[in-house]
């Protein structure tokens, strides 16, 4: 029972415990530690995103009323999971396709490069209270940095393909991650000012309260670009149905094509993630001092919770075209990010740390209430002023 | 602190197989039958109407420009954010009229109207 409070810790020394009791040097010891807990870690994401893609089609089929995957009766049983289990094969018995006049190496280093930094994002993700790939001192940091590498996979897919459709839509997408870059890291500022730290670690930590409760526009400010993953409704052009047919993707066939998918939905599951950790607490919740492996069981709750609220406002909203989008993330999200950056700023130091948690959060959720309003105000105003411009011209 | 990042090396790693096992296992597995009509670049039946590589306008290049000023922003302010809880109201403040004066570049870039999606131009 000891054993099972902290079962995944308690893995770890019990294999360190057994390697070094085998007579091997203390280095390898440290090694093999670090490649068994990198390999553990990275299968993590791999497995979790097949139960996403289950998940997903559950709630997809109830919104829109239909018959989906998961619905295949006797012959998925259990629950239709074997489907995942063909959906995972079928990509590997299909034949592999390069068009003529693709640059190869680019086309073919695309989907790896593009899976590579999806799963390089999970070292710094909390799992649980002491369970990290590594608590980097630059965790969020080094998160960011990861986003905008991934623009690089898009650009070279699209390059590589050499056909007008993907290299527009590989410029469309591209447009699309930039303009949702700029706010989704000006509103990482706004946690960390609270939190004083970029450790991902020390910002569950710090999160006596959950920072969605003190800091409930900046979440949003990381949630729309979250929404807007790319391919994704409502704000996903870069697969848009009428404009660029399959996006920066539509050459590709086999594993390629379900590399790519694989890694969007890897990413999509990281950022929920790292929204969970940010914002709702991550691994903290009832009981996880005295029963360390509950704190991974909050985590899996709150980010199927975010999941099924993000797919069902996928589903409520039309799909935005991407002239509308970057406005949106330009005009709207852009500046709202900045004035959010010297609002909380301002409050953070009317009420000061060392007051009680609560007490601190209320002033910040108030502050944060004026600029909804604020918000609000600015735009029926804008929206009045264009519309008596349509009237009159 | 270097243990961290040793940990980050080995990940890398882990993840380039992770990334290069899929088409690897593919090639072995997947039929191998090419022919004409599949090696061309056909836009899922369209065929490709001119050059690829051709200049064409880009309508966002003034906010790429910008994106570059707001994210060099971002990585100044960091620091910023992190030592907030130990900085004086004065620094807060210094701090805020940085971001102001860049959001008045913002706005300078808006009113030029670079924000706007134009379709009509080709």
């Amino acid at each position: 029972m000891e054993f099972l409070k902290d079962l995944i810790v308690n893995i770890g020394t019990w294999l360190e415990g057994l390697l070094a009791s085998a007579g091997l040097p203390e280095v390898w010891v440290h090694v093999i530690m670090l490649a068994t807990g990198a390999f553990a870690l990275a299968f993590v994401p791999l497995v979790a995103v097949i139960f996403l893609i289950w998940f997903e089609r559950k709630i997809v089929a109830r919104v829109g009323s239909w018959l989906s995957p998961d619905n295949l009766g006797a012959y998925g049983r259990p629950w239709s999971l074997r489907q995942l289990l063909a959906d995972a094969i079928k990509p590997f018995t299909k034949e592999d396709v390069t068009p003529a006049g693709a640059n190869r190496r680019v086309f073919s280093l695309a989907p790896v490069l593009a899976l590579i930094i999806a799963v390089l994002t999970w070292a710094v993700i909390p799992l649980g209270k002491g369970v990290i790939g590594s608590d980097l001192n630059i965790g969020v940091f080094y998160v960011l940095s990861l986003g905008s590498m991934s623009m690089i996979a898009v650009l070279m897919a699209g390059w590589g393909s050499n056909s007008e459709g993907a290299m527009s839509a590989a410029l469309h997408g591209i447009a699309t991650l930039i303009s949702t870059g700029v706010p989704q890291a000006l509103s990482v500022l706004a946690v960390v000012m609270l939190a004083g730290s970029l450790s991902m670690q020390d910002i569950i930590e710090a999160q006596e309260v959950p920072f969605l409760f003190a800091l409930p526009l900046t979440a949003l400010l990381f949630l729309a670009p979250v929404l807007s993953e790319p391919g994704r409704r409502p704000l996903g052009p870069v697969e848009a149905g009428s404009e660029t047919v399959a996006g920066h993707l539509i050459e590709y066939s086999g594993v390629k094509l379900g590399m790519f998918y694989l890694a969007e939905l890897v990413n999509q599951l990281a950022s929920i993630t790292i929204f969970a950790t940010l914002f709702l607490g991550g691994w903290r919740g009832p009981w996880v001092d005295q029963i360390p492996i509950l704190g991974t069981l909050w985590l899996v709750l709150k980010v199927l919770l975010c999941i099924l609220m993000i797919q069902l406002l996928r589903h409520a909203f039309p799909r935005l075209w991407i002239g509308q989008y970057l406005g949106v993330s330009r005009k709207f999200l852009t500046p709202l990010a900045l004035v959010n950056v010297c609002v909380v700023a301002l409050a953070g130091k009317a009420a000061p740390a060392s007051a009680d948690p609560w007490g601190r959060a209320g002033a910040l959720l108030g502050a944060n209430v004026l600029m909804a309003l604020a918000v609000l105000g600015v735009l029926a105003l804008a929206g009045r002023r264009a519309r008596q411009s349509a009237v009159s011209g | 602190l270097l243990n961290q990042f040793a940990f980050i090396g080995v990940f890398l790693i882990v993840s380039i197989i992770f990334g290069v096992a899929p088409p690897a296992l593919a090639l072995i597995v997947r039929p191998r039958k090419p022919g004409p009509p599949e090696a061309e670049a056909d836009e899922r039946g369209l065929q490709p109407q001119s050059e690829t590589r051709v200049q064409f306008k880009a309508q966002h290049y003034p906010f790429v420009l910008a994106f570059v000023l707001f994210d060099v922003e971002a990585a100044f302010l960091l620091p910023w954010a992190l030592a907030y809880s130990a900085l004086g109201l004065y620094a807060v403040i210094e701090a805020i009229i940085f971001i102001l004066i860049l959001l008045g570049g913002l706005v300078y870039v808006w009113r030029k109207g670079a924000f706007e999606w134009n379709s009509s131009r080709t």
